[in-house]
């Protein structure tokens, strides 16, 4: 950095969540008291106002207010002093331009907002997902639970949770009903607004007077979701990518054959908060774009047999040093794939450099030899299949070796 | 023909796609050097309880290390 050293900051507000508060169906007359537990039936949520909430459930479906789309999951139904129980995500699922109408409502940000401003109080987010990926609103309590808790609430009401959400999806038509229970949301978070983050940066530096003007960027998040309530150790998602790139990082550095070309290497911060490193990295490019051969990112890389490289089957000069190294050391089933217009919101670090303008690869796995416990308490690291990172770490060093190397390579 | 495609036939003879057996054997050393329990020791550390699962934005306290870029600069830590 113009600084001198290897952090690119960037703005970076977040709660910490100081315990795991609680979830309550309070006794009605369709229903007994029941606590919910923590962490098998509901995660607090990673920026919910700090606080104790209670209310009558309303069921809001995805929480959209499309009305150009001819689509409000709102109509009709008060809200106000509510909890809503509501889905993440949209009720259309094609990836075509559509879905680019749809958007904008599928951002968790949308959500909270829309139901704030309607005067609901409180939400129970359906997908016990921890997801920092959310705003922090003032007096708005919400935590996210698990499907059988959405299941057991419907219990009494006639309808079942998931042919209702099931309908949803199928006719694009809202099924918003007041479930008539009352439920309370305690938490306990502090939020600080004002707080920054940012990218750890790497190089090295090309071997050749010429060729190093050119530039690989090899990128992981290093960031996880942090400790809602207990902690979520992010073994897989995504220490798992950013110790892999490590060491591949320290055999490049090591490597009797030096790259040619220069190697970045970027630990993303702010993944799981909204993308907001590998946002500032193409904002304020550390490279100059024109002279990048490509992006390379690693995502959960530590569980599986295999390896598929995403986008390598419309980037053949990039894909072959892959397969080459893979075929002659590594013997590992590789399969990989056409690049796709995403037309919805992007979701990982790639996506945003293919948004850029970038090429991109993306590192991944297949064949799961272990449980995946995405944003979970229990990704830690009886959760990772040392041998695929080992590979994908050789994988790398001879891939990208490659790629600095051969002078064929272009820049598209 | 443009200097950059003459440049290019001239570096693939300098960059053949086999290397020599020298530099080859170099390769391959520093490939076998890689090793799975030095990437799970990586992926514990990063894990451990320490780093409080590395919410960004946050602020770990850890203990001062000599040449800790963060501890070292006050006005570029982020603090809350
Ligand atoms: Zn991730």
């Amino acid at each position: 950095m113009s600084d001198g050293t290897y952090l690119q900051y960037f703005p970076n507000a977040y709660s910490d969540v100081l315990n795991h508060g609680s979830v309550t169906l309070l006794a009605g007359i369709n229903n007994q008291y029941k606590d919910y537990k923590f962490p098998d039936d509901y995660f607090p949520g990673s920026n919910s106002a700090s606080g104790t909430v209670s209310g009558e459930i309303v069921y809001v479906g995805f929480g959209i207010s499309a009305t150009e789309l001819g689509y409000d999951d709102y109509k009709n139904i008060d809200v106000k002093g509510k909890i809503l129980l509501m889905e993440t995500g949209l009720p259309y699922n094609g990836n075509d331009s559509t879905l680019l109408k749809w958007e904008k409502y599928s951002y968790h940000r949308y959500k909270f907002q829309r139901a704030k401003e309607l005067g609901a109080v409180g939400l129970l987010y359906i997908s016990k997902i921890a997801n920092p990926n959310t705003s922090y609103l003032e007096g708005f309590v919400y935590a996210h639970t698990s499907e059988s808790v959405a299941e057991e609430l419907f219990d009494g009401t006639g309808r079942k949770y998931s042919e209702t959400n099931a309908a949803i999806k199928k006719n694009i038509q809202p099924n918003s009903f007041a479930i008539n229970k009352k439920v309370q949301i305690s938490a306990s978070t502090k939020h600080f607004p004002d707080s920054r983050s940012c990218n750890v940066v790497g190089i090295i530096e090309g071997a050749d007077s010429i060729l190093k003007s050119e530039a690989i960027i090899l990128g992981a998040h290093l960031d996880a979701v942090g400790s809602p309530g207990c902690l979520f150790p992010g073994a897989l998602d995504n220490a798992s990518g950013s110790v892999n790139i490590l060491a591949a990082a320290k055999a490049l550095a090591a490597s009797g054959v030096k790259p040619a070309r220069t190697i970045l290497f970027i630990f993303f911060g702010g993944e799981e908060c909204g993308l907001y490193g590998s946002t500032k990295s193409v904002e304020s490019p550390l490279w100059t774009k024109e002279k990048v051969i490509c992006m390379i990112n690693l995502d959960m890389v530590g569980n599986g047999t295999g390896f598929r490289i995403s986008n390598g089957k419309s980037f053949p000069d990039l894909l072959s040093p892959f397969a080459d190294a893979n075929e002659k050391y590594l013997h590992r089933d590789l399969s990989s794939s056409e690049a796709r217009v995403n037309f919805g919101r992007p979701r990982t670090d790639a996506a945003v450099f293919d948004k850029a303008g970038y090429r991109t690869l993306s590192l991944g796995t297949t064949g799961n030899v272990k449980p995946v416990y995405y944003h979970h308490p229990l990704d830690n690291t009886d959760a990772l299949t040392p041998e695929i990172m080992e590979d994908s770490a050789k994988l790398l060093y001879l891939g990208i070796l490659e790629l600095a190397n051969n002078p064929n390579i272009g820049i598209y | 023909m443009k200097p950059k495609y003459l440049l290019l036939i001239l570096l693939c003879f300098l960059f053949l796609k086999t290397y020599p057996q020298e530099a080859q054997n170099a390769i391959l050393k520093t490939f076998h050097s890689i090793s799975s329990h030095d990437l799970l020791n990586d992926a514990a550390e990063l894990s451990s309880a320490k780093y409080g699962g590395r919410l960004s934005g946050s602020q770990v306290t850890l203990p001062p290390r000599n040449g800790w870029p963060i501890s070292s600069n006050k006005a570029e830590s982020n603090q809350p």
